[in-house]
């Protein structure tokens, strides 16, 4: 929200949103007079309306010789009505007893007027020097003229007499303004109101809040960089090094076939070679992307009637070419069918991550895929006869990047059980892993079955 | 192949050390460097790349990447530079991160940015024996 100010002229004060009630705190006519001639100065300069309710130490005709000398065409401006000048008499009182209503019905009908008249907002002053017993009644004034200038286009400065003010009407006074200013010896001091000075506090609150929040969202940026960083560092080695083995097996097909060598099963053992290489490249490039599409949250899911023994022997007979090359006797038992409502896109990205992370780190053991269902839930396992898994490590190896850093790279970012515990919370369940050192690896993924 | 194998005897061919933690980098490179009239003995870590070096005979040229659990190819080639029997084997670093100026400053004969392609690998190579 833009807030709308206007220079007050006033050297203490400087400038005052629309609305604001000041008031202002003078030992002489002299005092008097250094602050309201800038003020009304600046007001019509301004092309604001203006109206000076005069009292003593000044009349309505002191008032016009001062402001004349700062202001040589006063005469023209007061004679197209944009100053007006009246005796306080003629402004608080009704029959010599102050009557607010009336006084505040003035001030809200010389704004409406001026903003009427095209002016751009309305300046005014009072004075309450000749306030002698009724200090109740007038602080009663002052709390509604404070509320009446809410949203209004319109400044109000308020002048007391330093020696006239009874104390305890002085800090009614000050209640009732948003701030004070003090001449006094032509220096300026401004006091605010309780309410000025806790909407600042909480402003000064809400800042040092603000502060800490850009704080901690800057040091969550630098970690996330970092983590990228080190992503990036990792994705390059990972993708480069398939694409390269597949580069060279195609690289020796094409140089053989010039020089007319190899049997054919040379050739198509090259071929499936290059074409695992490609298939691995394939692997990490959507794990990739998949961590990028979804964050830290959970991945989508769209559900639908699944057969989980179908799809996972159709995942099995797909992976039979990279099982040979692993040297893993891949099998699976899935006799009866597992239905239930799951995403099969998922379903299918978890058993490719489970089966891909066996040959890569238990080469050359049987691997066996189970199907199984237990009541309301299925339940898949994946189980190798490799090296295991120390205790230790065993909660570390579902974490995002937990192979990044550790300088054990084997083939993959480190995210693909990290996926395959998304996707399954994703639906609704959970991975659990049992091994021990020498013992091989099982990893048992639970779904609910709807 | 631009030049042809240097021989096919196999007591003159030159060996290659393969040092790389990659099944399918050194198994690719195992094939493709030997139908080249090379003798290649491969190492999965910075340590047995060390064995190797020490055993009979000793190679000619060793292709070393740089990242890989146990001893990387930075310690890798602070020990060879370490022992006096070594250091002269040029040593050909093949990988897949950055050129940084710490792996400039392994002072190796040169520096293949993986994937290189099998005649700029074999050129290289012949290059230095």
């Amino acid at each position: 929200m833009e807030i709308q100010v206007t220079p007050t002229g006033i050297p203490g004060i400087g400038a005052l949103s629309w609305g604001t009630h000041v008031c202002q705190f003078y030992e002489g006519r002299e005092d008097l007079a250094d602050y309201l001639v800038p003020y009304f100065k600046t007001g019509l300069e301004h092309d604001e309306y203006c109206l000076w309710v005069t009292a003593d130490p000044l009349s309505v005709e002191d008032a016009q010789t001062l402001l004349r000398a700062a202001m040589p065409d006063l005469d023209t401006r007061a004679g197209r009505g944009q100053i007006e000048f009246v005796d306080y008499r003629n402004w608080y009182l009704d029959g010599g007893r102050l009557d607010p209503d009336r006084a505040l019905a003035g001030w809200a009908e010389r704004e409406q007027r001026a903003l009427q008249r095209g002016y751009a907002g309305a300046r005014v002053t009072g004075n309450a020097f000749w306030l002698e017993s009724s200090w109740r009644s007038f602080a009663d004034y002052e709390a509604r003229l404070n509320e009446s200038l809410v949203g209004r286009r319109m400044i109000c400065l308020c002048s007391y007499a330093v020696g006239r003010c009874p104390s305890v009407g002085l800090l009614e006074v000050l209640e009732h303004h948003d701030h004070a200013v003090v001449r006094r010896r032509g220096t300026w001091t401004i006091v605010e109101s309780a309410s000025v000075k806790a909407t600042k506090e909480e402003l000064s609150r809400l800042n040092e809040e603000l502060e800490r929040r850009v704080r901690e969202r800057t040091e969550e940026l630098r970690a996330a960089l970092a983590i990228r960083e080190q992503f990036l560092s990792a994705a390059s080695h990972e993708l480069k090094t398939p694409l390269m083995a597949t580069q060279l097996y195609i690289d020796s097909l094409v140089e053989a076939a010039l020089a007319g060598r190899l049997s054919e099963e040379e050739r198509r053992q090259r071929l499936e070679r290059a074409s695992a290489s490609c298939r691995r490249l394939g692997r990490l490039i959507e794990n990739l992307f998949d961590v990028s599409r979804t964050g830290p949250a959970l991945p989508s899911v769209e559900r639908e009637e699944v057969d989980l023994a179908t799809l996972a022997r159709e995942v099995v007979e797909r992976f039979a070419a990279p099982a040979r090359l692993a040297g893993c006797e891949l099998t699976i038992r899935a006799d009866r069918p597992v239905i239930g409502r799951w995403d099969p896109m998922r379903l299918d990205q978890i058993l490719t991550n489970l089966l891909a992370n066996a040959f890569t780190h238990a080469r050359g053991t049987p691997v066996e895929v189970v199907v199984e269902e237990h009541g309301d839930r299925a339940l898949l396992t994946v189980r190798d006869a490799g090296p295991g898994i120390a205790p230790q490590e065993q909660a570390r190896v579902f974490e995002k990047f937990a192979q990044v850093g550790a300088g054990q790279a084997r083939g993959g970012f480190g995210l693909g059980l990290w996926i395959v515990r998304q996707n399954a919370a994703a639906m609704g369940g959970t991975v659990a892993l049992e091994s021990a050192p020498g013992r091989g690896a099982t990893f048992r993924v639970e779904l609910p079955r709807s | 192949m631009t030049t042809p194998p240097s021989g096919n005897d196999v007591e003159t061919r030159a060996t290659i050390l393969v040092i790389d933690d990659d099944d399918d980098i050194r198994e690719v490179l195992a094939t493709v460097l030997d139908e080249a009239g090379f003798r290649v003995v491969t190492a999965a870590n910075g340590r047995e790349g060390l064995e190797r070096l020490r055993e009979d005979p000793q190679p000619d040229v060793i292709l070393l990447d740089l990242m890989m659990p146990e001893m990387d190819g930075y310690q890798f080639r602070a020990e060879q530079q370490r022992d006096p029997a070594l250091r002269a084997i040029p040593t050909l670093i093949v990988t897949a991160g950055t050129v940084t100026s710490r792996v400039e400053a392994l002072g190796a004969e040169a520096i293949l940015r993986k994937p290189v392609g099998l005649r700029r690998l074999v050129d290289t190579i012949r290059g230095f024996c």
